[in-house]
C-alpha cells in the first residue's frame, strides 16, 4: 500500500513538474526576445555575482591558503548552486516571503494537492533557469581542468551531496526569513530580496584564516560559509575547512528550523488571514 | 528686478521645502514599518568585515604590487559601505512605470525625476543615519585608519562626492527612460544595472585590485566615476584632478544624454501603465 501510494505521489510530481515545464515554455516561446533578454540577464547577474572574486583571485594567484583554481572551483560551486535554486524554485518560491506578503499564497492553498508538492514543482522553470547554470558550470569546469586532481565516481557522488545540501540551505535560510511575512506581510513582503543578497555577497568569501567572530558569524547568524566554503573545502581536502558532515548537519538543522517557522506562521496566517493581496509576480 | 530675485529665492525655498519632505516621506515610510528594514544593513556590516579581512589576508606584498596598503583599503571599504546610498543611487523608477503607480505621482505638485531623487535623499540620509555613522564610528574603534590621505584629497572628496551622486542619478535615469520606453521588465534592467555596477563600479572590489587591463578599462567607464572616484581620492589610490575630471565628463555628458532620452520618449512613457 505504501509502494503503491509512494509511485502514485512520484508519478504526480511528474505530472506536475511537466506541466511547469510546458508553461515555462509556453511564456517562452509567447515574446522570444523577452526570453532571450531574460535568460541573458539572469545569466548575466549570475556570472556578475562572483566576477569581482574570480578576477581578485585571478590577480593575486589566490586568496587566504586557496590557489586560483580553488578559488575558482568555491565560486564555480556557489554560481552552479545559485542557478540550480533558479532552476528549481522560481517564480518566488525561494523568495517566498513575496508570495505571503501579497497575499498569494490562498492561490496555492486552494490547489487539490499538498503544500509541499505545490512548491517542489510551481518553481521548477527550465527554460530560464537552465541558462543559469552556464557561469557555474563554466567555472567549475574550467577549475576542475586546472587541478592536480582526481575526481573518482565517489568524488562525483559526494559532490552531488554537497550540491543538494547547498541548495537546502539557501532555500532554508530564504523560508526562515521569509516566514517572517506571515507576521508583517508589509514589511517583510521583499525581505527575501534582503537574505537573498546577502547569501549571494557573501558566499563567495573563503573563511579560511578569517577572524573567528567574522568566521561564526557566517557559519551560524548567516549560514554563506556552508554554501559554497565549506562544502568546497571538504571536496578539494583544503587545510583549514570544517568536518565533512558539518555542511550537511547543518543544512537538515536550517532545514528544521525553517520548516518549523514556515508552519508556525501558517498556523497564525490559519486565523489572522491576508489583509492585502497583489498580484505582481504572479504566474497568469 | 526686486520682484524677480524674490520670486526665485522663493522658488528655491518651497523647492528645499518639497525636497525635504519627499525625503522624510521616504524615509520614514521605510523605518516605520518595524526593524525589519535593518536587515539590509547586517549585509554590508558582514561584507565589510569578510572584505577588510580578505585585504589583511592578501599580505602587504600582494598588495604593494597593487600599489595600495590594507589599511588604504580598510577604509576604502568602510567608507564604501557607509555611503553606500549615496553611491549606488537606486531611485525605483522603473517599478512605478512598470506597475502604473508613476500616475499618482503625476498628481504631486512636484517633478517626478526630483520626486524620486528626493526618495533617494531620504534613503541616503536614513542610512546615513542608522548604519553609515555607527559604521565609521565602530570601524574607527576596532582599528581601521579613517582619515583622509590629505587634507587637500578631504576637499577633492568633498568635491567628487556629490559629483558621484549626480552622475548615479542621470545613469539611473537614462537606463530607466531606455528601458521603460523599450517596454523591458524592470528586473531585466535591474540586472544588467546591478551587474555592470558590481563588477565595474569598484564600490564593492577597488579596481586597483582588479586585473590590471580590466581595471583600465573600466576606471575610465561612468560606472566608476559614479562610486570609486571619490574613494580613491579620500584613501588616495587616484589622482584626485584625473578623477574629478573625468567625473564633470560623465556628469554633463549622462545628463544631456538622460534629457534627449526623456524628451524623445516622454510621450510613450507616459502613456505607458504596467501591462
Amino acid at each position: 500500500m505504501t509502494v503503491v501510494k509512494l509511485r502514485k505521489t512520484l508519478r504526480q510530481i511528474g505530472r506536475l513538474l511537466a506541466v511547469h515545464s510546458m508553461l515555462d515554455l509556453m511564456l517562452m516561446t509567447r515574446s522570444t526576445a523577452e526570453f532571450w533578454i531574460w535568460a541573458i540577464t539572469d545569466t548575466i547577474m549570475n556570472a556578475a555575482a562572483v566576477a569581482g572574486m574570480v578576477m581578485l583571485a585571478t590577480r593575486f594567484h589566490g586568496i587566504g591558503g586557496w590557489s586560483q583554481p580553488q578559488i575558482i572551483f568555491m565560486l564555480g560551486f556557489g554560481a552552479f548552486s545559485k542557478g540550480m535554486v533558479n532552476l528549481l524554485f522560481g517564480y518566488n518560491v525561494s523568495a517566498i516571503s513575496r508570495r505571503i506578503g501579497r497575499g498569494q499564497l490562498d492561490h496555492t492553498l486552494i490547489q487539490p494537492q499538498p503544500l509541499w508538492m505545490a512548491f517542489l514543482t510551481e518553481g521548477f522553470n527550465p527554460a530560464f533557469g537552465l541558462p543559469t547554470l552556464v557561469p557555474g558550470g563554466a567555472l567549475l569546469v574550467w577549475s576542475l581542468a586546472h587541478m592536480q586532481f582526481h575526481s573518482g565516481p565517489a568524488w562525483w557522488l559526494r559532490f552531488v551531496g554537497y550540491m543538494f545540501c547547498s541548495i537546502a540551505m539557501v532555500i532554508a535560510f530564504q523560508w526562515l526569513w521569509g516566514s517572517t511575512a506571515f507576521y508583517a506581510p508589509r514589511a517583510a513582503e521583499e525581505i527575501n530580496s534582503a537574505t537573498s543578497e546577502l547569501m549571494e555577497d557573501l558566499k563567495t568569501f573563503p573563511l579560511s584564516g578569517r577572524s573567528p567572530a567574522v568566521r561564526d558569524m557566517l557559519l551560524t547568524a548567516v549560514p554563506a560559509g556552508f554554501v559554497a566554503w565549506a562544502p568546497c573545502a571538504a571536496l578539494l581536502g583544503v587545510p583549514g575547512g570544517l568536518h565533512p558532515m558539518l555542511a550537511p548537519a547543518a543544512s537538515a538543522i536550517f532545514c528544521g528550523l525553517a520548516l518549523l517557522a514556515f508552519h508556525r506562521g501558517l498556523a497564525y496566517y490559519q486565523i489572522s488571514g491576508s489583509q492585502r493581496y497583489s498580484d505582481f509576480g504572479h504566474r497568469r | 528686478m526686486i520682484t524677480s530675485n524674490h520670486s526665485k529665492t522663493w522658488q528655491l525655498i518651497r523647492f528645499l521645502r518639497k525636497t525635504r519632505a519627499t525625503a522624510a516621506m521616504e524615509a520614514t515610510s521605510i523605518s516605520g514599518e518595524g526593524a525589519l528594514f535593518l536587515v539590509r544593513w547586517l549585509l554590508r556590516l558582514l561584507r565589510t568585515a569578510a572584505l577588510i579581512g580578505i585585504w589583511n589576508q592578501l599580505g602587504a606584498q600582494k598588495l604593494g604590487s597593487a600599489g595600495a596598503t590594507a589599511a588604504q583599503l580598510g577604509a576604502y571599504t568602510v567608507l564604501s559601505e557607509a555611503l553606500g546610498d549615496v553611491l549606488r543611487m537606486r531611485t525605483g523608477m522603473e517599478f512605478a512605470f512598470f506597475n502604473g503607480s508613476v500616475a499618482l505621482r503625476f498628481l504631486r505638485p512636484f517633478g517626478i525625476l526630483q520626486q524620486f531623487a528626493a526618495e533617494c535623499l531620504g534613503r541616503a540620509a536614513l542610512g546615513g543615519i542608522c548604519f553609515g555613522l555607527p559604521l565609521i564610528a565602530g570601524a574607527a574603534l576596532c582599528g581601521v585608519h579613517l582619515a583622509p590621505v590629505s587634507g587637500s584629497a578631504l576637499i577633492w572628496f568633498a568635491l567628487s562626492l556629490p559629483l558621484a551622486a549626480a552622475t548615479g542619478l542621470a545613469l539611473e535615469y537614462m537606463l530607466i527612460g531606455v528601458g521603460t520606453a523599450y517596454g523591458f521588465h524592470p528586473y531585466t534592467v535591474n540586472n544588467v544595472r546591478e551587474a555592470a555596477f558590481g563588477v565595474l563600479s569598484g564600490a564593492f572590489i577597488p579596481l586597483a585590485l582588479l586585473p590590471t587591463t580590466v581595471a583600465k578599462v573600466a576606471s575610465l567607464l561612468p560606472f566608476a566615476s559614479q562610486a570609486a572616484a571619490p574613494l580613491e581620492i579620500y584613501t588616495g589610490l587616484g589622482d584626485p584632478r584625473t578623477l574629478v575630471a573625468l567625473q564633470l565628463f560623465w556628469t554633463t555628458t549622462l545628463w544631456i544624454a538622460t534629457a534627449v532620452v526623456w524628451r524623445w520618449n516622454r510621450e510613450k512613457l507616459v502613456l505607458y501603465d504596467g501591462g
